[in-house]
């Protein structure tokens, strides 16, 4: 540990593993194509989502004259119309509850699973990875039909809670397989030693797992948030009340109705759209670590 | 406008009712013309799933139609959940299956109901029919279509014809008369098409089902009724020539750009661009079932989103062979409204389908209101038509009545083709169109499909041919 | 391995032996709430859907038992034959498409020091847009009559002509993708030992070489794990195809996750469905284990 850490000392610019980074003169002469090549690429990645900005700000006319550029003015109305027709305030809440549903509980049963499955030695583990690794291989149209019947006799059809169970299953595994390679990384020698203070195996999870795991919980949970917030397919098949629909089908059907209207159509997308990405944005340091030094690397 | 010949017949309910030797109504229509509430003994919350889409729809469902059911029968709520149109046939079908699900199930169209009604999901109507004397009110033709094996399953929710509609401000400032045969139907499309004007719009985009629709126009006013009666009797062939050149026949106008522009077009613009392209004069004409008159306003006039100057008119679909009759309109049903056999309510639902299909007032009222949608088969004469309503939709409510009393009609596919058969027009059609299938292999798969599915029984009971008197 | 010896004499020790046991309970119980949940939503339905894979069920209603018959169609069908090839056409894309931009895009932002904050914000928006929203923003760019091509002079209806449908869908689902991986293979490429690149300079390597030998090497893990997800999603692949163009048009671009919800709930052949569900299930299996054999095979040495 310490030989890295001196290492790393001489590296100039040093503080994270941070970069091959060569010379700084030579670094001056790349600046220029690099930086030129990274724009075309940033612009590739969002331009098309840039140009729906612009239409949310413009009418039909304006979209058809011209559907690349930007607004002329900043009218709002698209966004109030399509708030308004969409139900957005409804559905928004609905997708907040399945997100927060949906997240917490995949931290929990994927989080003791991964404690089990890194630290427990538990016979037969390896077969369980193999499983979770296969079992999210399963096309989920497949059992669309005979889980219908399951959830309909457990009265699970048409609730939120029914549907956020759906999610915890589909996503657990992946949400498993992530938290155990994130969890292995913890030293063994902590658990140990918190056994010989006599702790138990929920209180060591709890004391000692979930503060070193804390950046992979943070990863499972917006990941599995935002899947939530983006799926369509189980929702629109399992949830019926127009007031307990979700935002993803709820911008569906608008979309449905108003597919020449670019502008409102655009507006409705923002309202899907930004609150995922400012949350994002504010957690990314923090996202990016948690799915790297965890499961990715 | 018409003579009292005509204002005497009964709409839409003439041909099966003689064709069948029937008697109309009977002692059973006397207690069933009550008025609301009168044979109510159901209670509690009904749920129905309905693919009504469009904010200004929906309104008028829930106050005209739900709203105004409630009132009439106190005891009984409706919920009432809105779906798009591909959503809700999956959705019905999954909690069908898994014995759950709104209590009055909305159907696709006629076959497809046969499905459900054979896997015993849905509940027989019968006894509610003789209760309230069903048969007097619906149309032979639509009941017989909706009946296996001597049980009533659904009730017909719509009545449906084809339609070519026009922007007629467009005709009139090109001096285009109304085209009724093939030739000059052609010259129209090339004279049109050489303007940069496209012919023909269409899209299957958003109902994948749309190419059944075409395949209907084709095989209805080329090969002509009688041969259609023919091949769904098992007396010819598919695959016989009369079929296989309406297919060709279709496929040529998509190989010449008169359809939406070209197959490519027809496969990804949306249906609203078409429209709105036809609103403006880019599109000159829509071939379309009579439902399309919910929409088509949109894309027309000042005041609305169109912002434009213009309007829109309907004419007959020309004969594309001089042997078929002009005018000449396709029926059938679509859609249908059926009673869940796991529902918890069935009598209260039956209180509503019988309120829908009984009121008559109320019935009308609606057709009124909103053109097509509301189209129930049910018997009234022309003069009862409220004067409000649109020509352009009273119109098609007089054109069909005198269709059926001279048996100048055909058959749409979506009502009496058998499932599997109806599927594989709309995506056998694909095929033909994108060159995988030549029009005679198209029609030789159909043709081995609909023999299968004959065999079977899956097939709905024929409107029958010839002129009611 | 070192520490064998050690152990050894404490495996007799039954107080040990107690413990272990007990700690395998406790480890079971433990993965029990995910077990529980899985078996009750994806392992109980999909076993009810191998028995309706054996038998000819419509999608509602009774099934009659009809044996292998399914899955000797499925080895006949036309359909299929062409939905695994633009299953084989997607994956080969989807796997190399996303990673030649991906790697390009993390390599060029390790070379730079400002706004690497930024350009990794811009690249990961795609990847947490919702399907739902890409494709109706890429279909309106498609749109032959307002969409790019329209600026440019071309009328082309990306989704509509059956040689481009499946390709265009592919581009919009590698353009929400790469950005994702551009972020991952970053973060992988910070944690490459420094040191490595000052000693391939000193071995008077140059920048592509410095890229292979050091960069690629250092990422391996990550790839490694990358490549098994895209397997995985490239033979799932359904949503985008299923908004965009319903695998049409004429099953143009058809893959068997779309070809099966068709034959489920189009074509009243769900017993097929099934069959084919399970089979793409069994082909994702043994891909994963040919992925895996070559792996431990020195694939990775």
């Amino acid at each position: 540990m310490t030989v890295a850490v001196t290492a790393r000392r001489d590296v100039p610019q040093a503080g994270r593993a941070d970069a091959p980074r060569g010379g700084p003169r030579r670094r001056r002469r790349l600046h220029v194509p690099t930086y030129v090549v990274l724009i075309v690429l940033a612009l590739f990645a969002i331009g098309p989502l840039i140009a729906m900005l612009f239409n949310a700000f413009k009418n039909n006319a304006q979209i058809g004259a011209d559907p690349l550029s930007p607004p002329t003015s900043l009218s709002l109305s698209n966004f109030t119309t399509a708030w308004r027709e969409g139900d957005f305030a409804t559905t928004m809440r609905n997708s907040v509850i399945l997100c927060l549903g949906s997240a917490l509980g995949t931290c929990v049963i994927a989080g003791l699973a991964a404690y089990s499955l890194s630290h427990l030695n538990v016979p037969g583990g390896n077969g369980v990875v193999t499983y979770l690794f296969l079992g999210s291989a399963m096309p989920v149209q497949l059992f669309v039909v005979p889980l219908f019947s399951l959830w309909t006799s457990l009265h699970l059809t048409d609730s939120l809670f029914g549907l956020i169970v759906i999610y915890w299953a589909t996503d657990a595994p992946f949400a498993t397989l992530l938290l155990r390679s994130f969890l292995m990384k913890v030293p063994k020698e902590f658990v140990e030693a918190a056994r010989l203070d006599g702790a138990s195996d929920l209180q060591i999870a709890r004391r000692v797992m979930l503060p070193l795991a804390w950046p992979g919980f943070m990863t499972v949970a917006l990941i599995v948030g935002l899947w939530a917030w983006n799926e369509f397919f189980w929702a629109i098949t399992f949830i019926h009340s127009p007031g307990k629909r979700p935002i993803s089908t709820s911008f569906l059907a608008f979309q449905d109705q108003n597919s020449t209207d670019w502008g409102l159509t655009s507006a409705a997308a923002l309202f899907m759209l930004v609150p995922v990405v400012l949350l994002f944005l504010s957690l990314q340091r923090r996202f990016v670590a948690g799915l790297t030094s965890g499961g990715l690397k | 406008m018409t003579g009292p010949q005509l204002s005497r017949r009964r709409i839409l309910s003439g041909a099966g009712m003689a064709g069948l030797g029937l008697a109309a109504p009977s002692l059973l229509s006397a207690c069933g013309g009550g008025g609301s509430g009168s044979a109510g003994n159901g209670t509690g919350t009904v749920n129905l799933w309905i693919d009504i889409t469009g904010d200004a729809n929906q309104k008028y469902f829930n106050d005209s139609v739900v709203g105004a059911f409630e009132k009439a029968y106190p005891k009984i709520t409706m919920k009432t959940t809105y779906y798009k149109g591909d959503d809700l046939r999956r959705v019905v079908q999954t909690a069908l299956q898994a014995r759950s699900g709104p209590d009055i199930v909305r159907g696709p169209s006629a076959t497809q109901t046969l499905t459900w009604s054979k896997a015993h999901v849905l509940t027989d109507l019968t006894p509610y029919a003789k209760k309230w004397g069903w048969d007097s009110k619906l149309a032979d033709w639509a009941l017989k279509a909706f009946t296996t094996n001597g049980k009533l399953y659904a009730l017909p929710m719509r009545v449906d014809t084809m339609m070519l509609y026009y922007n007629k401000t467009l005709f009139e400032a090109k001096g285009w008369k109304q085209p009724t045969n093939r030739s000059e139907l052609e010259a129209l499309a090339a004279e049109s098409h050489g303007q940069g004007i496209v012919p023909f719009g269409s899209s299957n985009v958003d109902w994948t089902a749309a190419g059944e629709w075409l395949m209907t126009v084709f095989w209805n006013h080329f090969s002509g009724p009688d041969a259609l009666y023919q091949a769904l009797t098992g007396k010819i062939q598919f695959t016989d020539p009369v079929f296989v050149d309406a297919v060709a026949l279709l496929k040529s106008y998509f190989d010449k750009g008169w359809v939406s522009g070209g197959t490519d077009k027809y496969f990804s613009v949306p249906s609203a661009e078409i429209g709105a392209n036809f609103g403006n004069g880019k599109v000159a004409t829509i071939p379309q079932g009579e439902w399309f008159m919910s929409n088509v306003g949109q894309y027309f006039g000042a005041k609305a989103k169109a912002k434009n100057d213009n309007d829109w008119d309907w004419m007959p679909i020309p004969a594309l062979r001089d042997e078929v009759k002009y005018p000449l309109y396709e029926m059938g049903i679509g859609g249908s409204f059926a009673i869940n056999a796991a529902g918890k309510n069935q009598d209260a639902a039956a209180n509503f389908l019988n309120w829908y299909y009984g009121d008559r007032s109320a019935a009308l009222q609606r057709m009124a209101d909103v053109p097509a949608t509301y189209n129930i088969p049910i018997t009234f004469t022309d003069s009862e038509i409220p004067t409000k309503t649109d020509p352009r939709a009273a119109r098609v409510l007089t054109e069909l009545n005198k269709a059926v009393s001279s048996g100048n009609y055909g058959y749409v596919t979506w009502t009496w083709w058998p499932p599997k058969s109806d599927t594989f027009v709309y995506q056998g059609l694909e095929q033909v169109l994108t060159n995988k299938l030549t029009p005679a292999a198209y029609c030789k798969q159909l043709a081995d499909t609909f023999t299968e599915e004959r065999k079977q029984g899956t097939i709905p009971q024929m409107m029958p041919r010839g002129a009611s008197q | 391995m070192t520490s064998m010896p050690a152990q050894a004499p404490l495996r007799a020790n039954p107080a040990r032996t107690r413990a272990r046991l007990r700690r395998g309970l406790v480890g079971w119980a433990f993965l029990a709430p995910l077990l529980i949940l899985n078996v009750l939503v994806v392992l109980g339905p999909s076993l009810a859907t191998v028995y309706y894979s054996f038998t000819d069920w419509s999608g509602i209603g009774p099934a009659t038992f009809t044996g292998f018959a399914n899955y000797t169609h499925a080895f006949t069908d036309p359909a299929v034959r062409e939905a695994l090839l633009h299953n084989a056409i997607w994956f080969v894309l989807f796997l190399t498409v996303p990673m030649v931009f991906g790697l390009l895009g993390a390599h060029l932002l390790n070379q730079v020091r400002r706004f690497q904050m930024l350009f990794r914000a811009l690249f990961f928006i795609p990847y947490i847009t919702a399907s739902v929203v890409n494709a109706a923003v890429w279909k309106m760019l498609m749109s032959p009559d307002s969409g790019i091509g329209h600026l440019l002079g071309t009328d082309h209806a990306w989704l509509g002509d059956p040689s481009t449908s499946l390709y265009s869908v592919n581009f919009v689902v590698d353009w929400h993708w790469w950005g994702f991986l551009a972020v991952i293979f970053f973060a992988a490429m910070q944690g490459v030992d420094a040191q490595l690149y000052d000693a391939a300079k000193v071995d008077g390597a140059n920048r592509w070489q410095q890229f292979k030998s050091v960069t690629l090497p250092g990422i391996r893990p990550t790839m490694v794990f990358i490549v098994l997800m895209t397997i995985i999603w490239s033979l799932k692949a359904f949503d985008y195809i299923y908004i965009m163009t319903h695998g049409g048009p004429a099953h143009s671009s058809d893959v068997v996750s779309t070809l099966m919800y068709d034959e489920a709930f189009n074509q009243y052949s769900a017993g097929y469905a099934a069959a084919l569900g399970l089979s793409m299930t069994v082909v994702t299996g043994v891909v994963l284990a040919v992925y895996q054999y070559l792996r431990r095979r020195g694939w990775e040495e």
